[in-house]
This record gives structure tokens, C-alpha cells and sequence, in this order.
């Protein structure tokens, strides 16, 4: 892992992107595991919802894990460090 | 690696150390309680088994778990899937009901067979057994899921997978904290 | 903040747990569904023979020779839950000395997808139909029954008994064995 970011490839999301991305692969993997059911229910074949949630998993994967840009939008704003020429300027 | 987690450890105070060891303990002992548990309720020694020969393909494969039940007034059936032991053999093995004969004073033996293979069990029991009794069972197979047990499988085969994970998770027990 | 890593676990960990409970789902539609169905058996040839058993004790045991003719449709039984059934024939009957004795004749794998309507005109068995003793020859009352085995892709291995058993009984003489 400190191999890709060494390379200058970013592995972290903001803290909002981390919410909204966790919402979201939630939200996909349940989405595709009623669909495989249904679907699996319909035809009888319960490999059809086995292989839909996996689908859902591998989707859900690649939408939230990687750290795309739409979760990369609001980073904290650190306030600068204070350097000690200041302090002394406002003794 | 190491260095942090030893700097973690220092970092600890006395109370959340024994705090840490004390939840990890009380992993183990529920762990060991259901297990417990489930042999009162099932009568069965191992209640649950993982299935480690193909003998009985293609309904069970290797790493398949089978739930075991051993209740002594319900009476053993030609075509049931028992678990039994053979002496001199430490694996248990899972195979179907052949024949069986049941006295009139309650006795019963019986033969068994695996699905997929072409001969009885004879050649397996211990030498100069002709049949099975009640006291060779474990259990018989009640309830059935497919692939789980193919992890113990695994740490079976490479017992250093096996203190690696326990390692691992000892680790994340003793230094995880909310 | 969560790493990489952590959040992968996350996302696997909650696939892991609603294949769980699909499956939990699975087995709870298929719990409730009657299995049962109609089977006609019929025997054609029954000839009993007194023969030393060299498999099990070298006594002289009673051999029971049957052909039947068999015909169950068990196509209607398989579901999304079903992988296999194991089908098998086994005759049941009472002796002096045994107040049960079941003995398994003939079975059949059918796995999904297989054809499952058994339909078989004067078949020789496929288990050798030793008594344990001298049972057989002048018994009235041999019950022969075909019963499945249910295994399904998660849940319980239940066995069914067909709607249908057919009795017969075995000659008062020996056949001699010709060798």
C-alpha cells in the first residue's frame, strides 16, 4: 500500500467521501442481492443470486473503494502552523 | 511493524491491558459455551463436521459442513447419513445406512456405504468387524452447507496459514480499542 | 479515518453477510414444501437361494433374486433448493430372529438437470439381497419402498418416503443354485 502512494497514487478519501461512499457500496450490494433473489426465485437457480450479489460486490468495489475524485472534495482545512516569530510579535 | 505494536502496548495503561485481555477471554469462553451448548442439545459429541473425503460425492464435497444430531430414543434408518468412528481410525467418517437389523431386544447393526463408492464399508471397519452399532455413531446428518469448512481444510494442510490468522487475530484483539 | 484496507473489509465483510442471509432466505422458502409423491412398484421374478455368504459370517444365508419393474416421475420435486436427490429401493420385513431388517436394493443419484423420471421394466437389482439368517425363504410379508434423500444447497437433509409401497412374499423352497 505505501508502495502506491509513494508513487504519488492517493489511497485516502475525505471524511465526507467515506460516508457517502460506504452509503453507497451498501447501498449497491443490497440492491443487486434483492434483485438476485427475486431473479433467482423466478427461474429456480439459486446460482443466478449467487452470481448477481457477486456481481453487486465487485461493482461496489470498484465505485467506492478507489478514492475518486467526488470523494476527494472536501478535505480538512488545517490552520498553518504558528511559527514562533509570530507568537513573539503578539507578546 | 513490530516496534509499533510494542509502542502500542506501552502506550496502554495497566486497566485497559486487563480490559483487552480479560474481552479476549470472554471471546474464547462463548465461543467455547455454544459449542458446549450445542452437544447438550444435539447429543452428539461434534455437532457439526466438516467433510473431508470425497466418498460421498456428488452430494457432499470436501470443506462441506454437515449439522449432526445423535438423539437416542430416534431410531437409526436404512438410507441415513451417519458419522461414525472406527477404532484405530481418528477421523470420523460420513457414509449412508446400507442394511441394517435390529434384534428384538432393541439391539441394532448396521452396514454402511459411501455414494460414491463402489464397494461397502467393510474393508474399512477395524479388522474382523462385519457391522456398525449404536456406539460407534457420532451423529447423523441433518442439515447441510456448502464450501464453509474449506477454511479449516486449509489451515489443516498449512498449519503456518493456521498461527499466522491466530497471531493476527490475537493482535487485533489485544490492541483494538473502541 | 478509515485506510484502504479497512474500508475493502468493510465492503466485503457486508457482501459476505447479505449472501448470508440470502441463502438463509433460499432455505427458508423451500422449508415448508411437501416432498411426497407417487411411486408404483411391482416385483416379476422372486426366487430365494441358500448360499454361504463369504462378505460377512461364511454361513449358509438366505439370498433373495428379485427383478421389479419401477415408475415414479420425480422431476416435480426438484427446486432452487434442491441439488441432488439420492433415490433409493429398500426392502423392509420382520424374522424370527430381527424384529426389523432394512435392506437397501437398488439407488440412483439424480442430480438437477437429470432426467428424473424413472421408468425401469424387469430390473435386476443392484445390492446383492442377503437376510441376515434364514429369513427369507416362506416370508409372506417383504415391503418394498422407494424413498429419497433430499440434498440441497443449504438446509435440511430430509428423507421422503413415496406414496406407494408394494408387499410381496418369497417361494417356500430354495431355488438350487446352479454352479
Amino acid at each position: 500500500m505505501n508502495f502506491l502512494t509513494s508513487l504519488g497514487i492517493p489511497l485516502h478519501m475525505d471524511f465526507d467521501g467515506q460516508r457517502r461512499a460506504e452509503y453507497l457500496a451498501r447501498f449497491i450490494i443490497t440492491l443487486f442481492g434483492i434483485i438476485g433473489f427475486i431473479w433467482g426465485y423466478y427461474k429456480q437457480q439459486f446460482s443466478l443470486t449467487v452470481y448477481t450479489c457477486g456481481f453487486g460486490f465487485t461493482l461496489a468495489v470498484l465505485f467506492t473503494l478507489p478514492p475518486w475524485p467526488m470523494y476527494r472534495r472536501k478535505p480538512l482545512h488545517w490552520q498553518k502552523p504558528k511559527s514562533d516569530t509570530d507568537q513573539k510579535k503578539k507578546k | 511493524m513490530i516496534q509499533g505494536t510494542i509502542e502500542e502496548i506501552k502506550r496502554m495503561n495497566k486497566r485497559q491491558f486487563i480490559y483487552q485481555v480479560l474481552s479476549f477471554g470472554m471471546i474464547v469462553s462463548s465461543a467455547l459455551m455454544l459449542w458446549k451448548g450445542l452437544m447438550v442439545i444435539t447429543g452428539s459429541e461434534s455437532p457439526i463436521v466438516v467433510v473431508l473425503s470425497g466418498s460421498m460425492e456428488p452430494a457432499f464435497h470436501r470443506g462441506d459442513l454437515l449439522f449432526l444430531t445423535n438423539n437416542k430414543e430416534e431410531p437409526i434408518r436404512a438410507g441415513e447419513i451417519v458419522v461414525f468412528k472406527v477404532q484405530g481410525r481418528d477421523i470420523p467418517i460420513v457414509h449412508r445406512v446400507l442394511k441394517l437389523h435390529e434384534k428384538k431386544n432393541g439391539t441394532t447393526k448396521f452396514l454402511t456405504k459411501g455414494d460414491n463408492n463402489s464397494v461397502d464399508d467393510r474393508g474399512l471397519y477395524a479388522p474382523g468387524q462385519q457391522w456398525l452399532t449404536k456406539d460407534d455413531v457420532v451423529g447423523r446428518a441433518q442439515g447441510f452447507l456448502p464450501y464453509i469448512g474449506l477454511v479449516t481444510i486449509y489451515m489443516n494442510e498449512y498449519p503456518k496459514v493456521k498461527y499466522a490468522i491466530l497471531a493476527c487475530l490475537g493482535i487485533y484483539v489485544l490492541l483494538h480499542r473502541e | 479515518m478509515h485506510s484502504f484496507l479497512s474500508r475493502a473489509n468493510a465492503v466485503a465483510a457486508y457482501a459476505l453477510s447479505v449472501l448470508a442471509c440470502l441463502t438463509f432466505l433460499c432455505f427458508l422458502s423451500t422449508l415448508f414444501i411437501d416432498y411426497r409423491t407417487e411411486a408404483s412398484i411391482n416385483t416379476i421374478r422372486t426366487i430365494v437361494k441358500s448360499i454361504s455368504n463369504y462378505n460377512s459370517d461364511r454361513k449358509a444365508n438366505d439370498l433373495g433374486h428379485i427383478t421389479v419393474d419401477l415408475r415414479a416421475d420425480l422431476s416435480p420435486l426438484f427446486n432452487w433448493n434442491v441439488k441432488q436427490l439420492f433415490v433409493y429401493l429398500y426392502a423392509e420385513y420382520e424374522t424370527s430372529s430381527n424384529s426389523l431388517n432394512q435392506v437397501i436394493l437398488w439407488d440412483k443419484i439424480i442430480r438437477r438437470g437429470e432426467n428424473a423420471n424413472l421408468n425401469f421394466k424387469n430390473m435386476n437389482l443392484k445390492y446383492y439381497f442377503w437376510d441376515d439368517g434364514n429369513g427369507l425363504k416362506g416370508n409372506k410379508n417383504i415391503t418394498l419402498t422407494l424413498s429419497w434423500n433430499i440434498i440441497p444447497n443449504a438446509g435440511c437433509l430430509s428423507h421422503v418416503n413415496a406414496v406407494g409401497q408394494h408387499s410381496f412374499s418369497f417361494p417356500d423352497e430354495y431355488t438350487i443354485a446352479k454352479q
